[in-house]
């Protein structure tokens, strides 16, 4: 593994197939292309958050975070074919939050692929009851996709020794 | 082409169902839905289904393992990969684990059918 993990590199690729995803999958305006990226050591989440891991030659946590406007209208549109009974419903949003991060890092893994070593990933949770990210240093990165019906607030975190 | 009986792998039950209900457009039945790649190995076991689309990333056992070992029980196993995961190597491994199709999710309907027929069809010799 390395020792340190070029944050900003990895968000930026990330961020690029979100706004793929969101603009021709799932039809939304993105206002700001590509968002810029700031470095943060607190972040307050939004109402629906998931997270998952991804690991090869370096390790690191990403979080997305929904606006309720944004996870409504990609709930909408992603699930739109489907029969979904109104009992169901916010564990089905909470999916489709899983499945967009899912879509969106397993889409990124060719542009993080380091000399073909493979980049693993995992399965996305969602984070309940969490309403903040705090770290004791600046080692969290963050980039705010705006787009017509809400931000995605996207953050990266490795430990403090991996980041450059 | 004929209706197939096919096993659903996904640890997600949203791509569950849009899977499911994506393959009974095409007419076939969904006969099996697993959620991990170890309970997709024993299930596979007593259906036997014509074909298995299979996700990767999962609890317990990933789908390029649970793929091999579905091809150490049944040489003739048909299994399309159905991920999000991008990397040309893990198409590869996927490949060389025995899986006869690859989709990318967010899934194309009109890919899957396709898939789903080239990898029915296909003689396999192992």
């Amino acid at each position: 593994m390395k020792d340190t993990v070029e944050a900003d590199h990895i968000l930026q690729a990330i961020t690029r197939v979100a706004c793929q995803f969101l603009d021709s999958d799932m039809a939304l305006s993105i206002s700001c292309n590509p968002p810029a990226i700031q470095l943060c050591n607190q972040v307050t989440l939004k109402p629906v958050t998931v997270m998952m891991n991804i690991s090869g030659c370096f390790s690191l946590d990403v979080t997305f975070s929904f606006d309720s406007s944004l996870i409504e209208q990609l709930f909408n549109v992603y699930c739109h074919e489907l029969v979904i009974d109104d009992s169901e419903r916010a564990a089905y949003i909470g999916e489709t939050a899983c499945d967009v991060i899912n879509i969106v890092i397993g889409n990124s893994t060719e542009l993080l692929a380091e000399d073909g070593t493979i980049v693993n990933i995992s399965v996305p949770k969602v984070l309940v009851d969490v309403d903040s990210l705090i770290m004791t240093e600046q080692s969290m990165q963050q980039a705010v996709v705006a787009t017509d019906h809400g931000d995605l607030m996207i953050i990266a975190m490795a430990s403090e020794k991996q980041l450059s | 082409m004929k209706s197939l009986n096919i096993q659903v792998v996904d640890d997600s039950a949203l791509t569950v169902k849009k899977i499911t209900q994506m393959l009974e457009e095409m007419g076939h039945h969904v006969v099996q839905v697993s959620n991990t790649g170890k309970t997709a190995v024993f299930d596979y076991q007593y259906r036997k289904p014509d074909l298995v689309t299979m996700d990767i990333t999962m609890p317990d056992m990933d789908g390029i393992t649970a793929t091999r070992r579905i091809l150490e029980i049944d040489k003739t196993a048909k299994i399309v990969m159905i991920t999000s995961h991008s990397q040309k190597q893990m198409v590869m491994d996927s490949i060389g684990a025995g899986a006869l199709g690859y989709v990318m999710k967010p899934i194309d309907p009109e890919k899957l059918k396709v898939s789903v027929e080239r990898a029915y069809a296909k003689k396999v010799k192992r």
